[in-house]
């Protein structure tokens, strides 16, 4: 297992770098002129020529690759084109925000789409399964910011009930990733619940269910141990897959609830043609993307014991 | 004022969200007199000036920086205003921009001696007792000045300053900006209190460029203790307000200078500006009472609704921009190479049509200069909307069945809008018209280069100084339309414009002049490199509490001047 994860976090260090080089190319890819970016639409081509020059980008390709990677691996990741701040402690200070709306976004998920994927399974056809098919249609299709709006509507500025209106009180505020967390997790709980109530109908089948019911266990006990145990496994999937991507940033919700995370920046990134701040948002994505996945891999094995990597 | 840079914030995305808020409207329009938690009935129309108070204002993006010799933008302006001042500025009043004095005791005029030598030397008198904010503290001299300046255009200290070349004019700027000299000789400390500049030629614009913050005054020491470009981030002025603190991505607090040189100003102790991505989510904040300016306008989404609304439609302020959108055509790509089919265009694009899509956010413009802007004449209309007339040109051009082209547009609202409606004109005339969006960047990238021969696409244009010069040379001069990386995208000029363009140089601001700038728009119209489509119009909003509020020529939204009720 240790061997494993050793060489997994090696294959991570290969998938991040291939990542910035591709990034690097598509950047470049771009026909747009970051030093117009910078100095602004009425710039002369002598100011611009200065700008590239003070950024090396009249320089060949390779060698501002060079540079970029002989400075990643001293531990920087450079400085914005645009606001000239460090590409890490701008990462690092829009993180926590990230981060806390990833973990509520992830709470509502499991916290309405498990109860419904259950009953939905095993209540097959009755009103409330139809009803919850309905609930996770709906979800599934209306856009993040139009529900993002619709909840920031009724829920911070008709009822004042959760504070987002206000000026954003910085990472610590609970209640302020209230309503983002909402929005992510109610179309995730939809994806959550449809695969659990397929996962757990083909399970419901098993010999091993009809035999355990056969034997005269409980019914709660041959569903938390006989058929939740054996279903987990999509979940966990999509947990992974959710985890890595909310932490690399979600923009809309950013966005709409006016959060300063990390999709916002590296969306802002994008317009400015900010090179360093692209590639270090990406690569941080990457990064964490990876390590989801890893993580997921060892959940697998702790849930069920067949799985085994050597 | 500021060419407004557009790029900080994701605004198609925000076009999106405005679209698919457009159902949610119907749903604001019923209960919107309602609600706010900022309660309602009719604004108090109290015009005396209260102290006190903390204003908060939205801003879609945040500013690029603070280094007032570096940022370019409506944001980074706005709050410079509020941080520092210059020898000169522009009166902070509602109407057209008008050059006053700033630390500068009065405006150099011929008449009171502050310009002598032919129009070639300026002299500026310091006023005493101008302090720099805490904690520097000290008294501002005419060194200070010296040394900002220098500053601000010695591409060492200041690789990035965007501005340098209205500066040009300056006895020994050129060289200063070439790295060959470490001091511009036309930059003269005469004493403490006096600074006297030498240009090369007299610059009638020269008042107008000292007024703009590239040339605010910054403490030398201050600048030492932090870094050229660190200072971006720690602004230290003289100005009615104090950094206090910026939280990246999140807000910038200023504080009131309790020691500004003009008594009883600042009103507020405390300016926020807070950084909200969409503009849905600030206007919302502003009926709830959480924010008091919508830095970034209403959203077009909301336009109709927030306007019909009899509690917030008082609320509402719009003023037009010195500034026109308008479609070009390279005068070198066939058929745009045959004034016909140019003058054709200007027939068959019905630019009503444009300004109502637009809900009240632009204004007509028939001509090259807009409103503001010294050239302009009221109420000029070289081309009406007639699709008759413009078959008949077609016809004549050669092209009786029109030809097929692609038409080019950024994808940042509300540029798709037009484009979709201009399209649809054209194919009434028999011109297929295909769309290509692009995304800004490459977007500018591509129509400012020549040899990518775009033939015809939407542009715009906003004042730096309200000189029509801003106008003839970067848009419609031969040096810009022989230039790749100008804004000349038709690539058009004319030997007339040109002999007119240089015979306004040296004069004098004024009746003759204006009429020469006249004559210019005369020869742009019949030879119509563009189609001019409209003025835009700011519509922005201030809350219930806010008290003197206007918008203002040239800084957009002049903080100092506001209150809080």
């Amino acid at each position: 297992m240790g061997r494993y994860i050793v060489r997994r976090l090696l294959w991570a260090v290969v998938v991040v770098f291939c990542v910035s080089l591709i990034t690097f190319l598509l950047a470049f890819a771009i026909p747009a002129d970051p030093a117009k970016q910078i100095a602004g639409p009425h710039a002369t081509p002598a100011v611009l020529a200065q700008i590239r020059h003070s950024l090396s980008l009249d320089r060949p390709l390779y060698y501002q690759y060079g540079l970029y990677m002989w400075h990643i691996v001293h531990g920087n990741l450079g400085y914005s084109y645009i606001n000239q701040l460090p590409v890490t402690q701008s990462i690092l200070q829009r993180f926590p925000a990230t981060v806390m709306i990833a973990i509520f976004g992830i709470i509502f998920e499991l916290l309405i789409g498990i109860p419904i994927g259950m009953v939905s399974a095993l209540h097959q056809y009755s009103v409330r399964d139809r009803a919850f098919t309905i609930f996770s249609l709906v979800a599934v299709s209306m856009p993040t910011f139009f529900l993002g709006i619709l909840l920031l509507y009724f829920f911070a500025f008709r009822m004042s009930i959760f504070p987002n209106l206000q000026a954003y009180p910085g990472a610590l505020h609970p209640l302020y990733f209230v309503l983002p967390g909402l929005t992510l997790g109610l179309t995730g709980a939809a994806w959550y619940s449809r695969m659990l109530r397929s996962k757990m109908l083909d399970i419901l089948n098993a010999d091993y269910v009809k035999a355990a019911r056969a034997k005269g266990l409980p019914e709660r006990t041959v569903v938390w141990r006989h058929i939740m145990r054996n279903a987990w496994s999509p979940i966990i999937t999509l947990l992974g897959m959710d985890i890595g991507w909310f932490l690399g940033g979600v923009l809309i919700v950013e966005i709409v609830f006016g959060i300063p995370g990390i999709g916002w920046q590296a969306w802002q990134a994008i317009l400015n043609l900010d090179h360093p701040m692209i590639m270090g948002t990406v690569e941080f994505a990457a990064l964490l993307v990876v390590l989801a996945n890893l993580l997921t891999d060892i959940a697998y094995t702790w849930l069920d014991p067949r799985v085994k990597y050597s | 004022m500021a060419a407004p840079r557009k790029e900080h914030c994701p605004r198609w995305t925000l076009a999106l969200l405005v679209v698919a808020v457009a159902g949610l409207v119907a749903l604001l329009a019923g209960c919107g007199s309602s609600t706010g938690a900022s309660g309602g009935g009719a604004a108090t129309t109290s015009t005396t000036p209260k102290s006190g108070g903390t204003l908060n204002v939205s801003f879609q993006g945040e500013p690029t920086g603070l280094d007032p010799a570096v940022a370019w933008e409506i944001e980074s302006w706005s709050i410079e205003h509020c941080i520092f001042n210059q020898l000169l500025t522009y009166a902070t009043a509602p109407g057209p921009a008008v050059v006053t004095a700033d630390i500068a005791t009065v405006v150099p005029s011929v008449a009171n001696g502050g310009i002598t030598n032919d129009g070639k030397t300026y002299t500026f008198h310091l006023r005493h007792g101008v302090m720099f904010q805490a904690p520097v503290s000290r008294e501002v001299t005419a060194s200070d000045f010296k040394w900002s300046l220098e500053r601000m255009l010695n591409p060492k200290t200041s690789p990035r300053a965007p501005a340098g070349y209205l500066y040009d004019s300056i006895v020994g700027v050129k060289a200063l900006a070439a790295g060959k000299a470490a001091h511009a000789a036309g930059i003269k400390v005469v004493n403490r209190y006096t600074l006297e500049i030498d240009l090369t030629q007299p610059n009638y614009v020269f008042d107008d460029v000292m007024a703009l913050p590239f040339t605010a005054v910054l403490a030398k020491e201050w600048v030492a203790k932090y870094s050229n470009s660190a200072i971006a981030r720690h602004p230290l002025g003289t100005g009615p307000f104090i950094f206090d603190h910026w939280s990246n991505g999140q807000d910038i607090v200023l504080k009131r200078n309790p020691n500004y040189f003009v008594t009883g100003r600042p009103y507020l102790d405390q300016l926020k500006f807070e950084f909200a991505a969409s503009s849905t989510t600030a206007l919302l904040q502003l009926q709830s009472g959480q924010i008091d300016v919508l830095g970034s306008g209403i959203p077009s989404g909301q336009y109709v609704q927030i306007t019909s609304n009899p509690t917030w439609k008082k609320q509402v302020t719009a003023a037009p921009q010195v500034g026109w959108y308008y479609v070009f055509m390279n005068v070198h790509v066939k058929p745009f190479n045959n004034l016909l089919v140019r003058q054709a265009m200007n027939y068959a694009i019905d630019t009503t049509k444009i300004q109502k899509l637009l809900y009240g956010q632009a204004q007509p413009l028939n001509q090259v200069f807009p409103e503001g802007m010294p050239g302009h004449v009221d109420g000029a209309q070289f081309y009406t909307y007639d699709p008759a007339k413009a078959k008949q040109l077609l016809a004549q051009a050669g092209y009786p069945k029109g030809f097929s082209v692609t038409f080019y547009t950024h994808n940042v609202d509300p540029m798709p809008k037009l484009a979709q409606s201009i399209q649809n004109d054209l194919a009434q005339v028999g011109v297929k018209a295909q769309i290509k969006q692009l995304a800004e960047a490459p977007y500018w990238g591509l129509i400012e280069r020549q040899s990518a021969n775009v033939p015809i696409g939407l542009t715009d244009w906003y004042m730096d100084y309200p000189d029509p010069s801003d106008w003839i040379g970067p848009l419609f001069s031969k040096s810009a339309a022989t230039t790749d990386g100008s804004a000349n995208v038709s690539w058009w000029w004319s030997p007339q414009v040109e002999a007119l363009y240089s015979q306004s140089q040296p004069m004098a601001p004024g009746a003759a002049r204006t009429k020469l700038y006249e004559q210019m728009q005369q020869v742009i119209m019949q030879q119509a490199p563009v189609v001019p489509l409209y003025q835009p119009i700011l519509t922005t909003m201030s809350s219930k509490a806010t008290g003197g509020f206007y918008t203002s020529a040239a800084w957009t939204f002049d903080f100092p001047s506001y209150w809080k009720k």
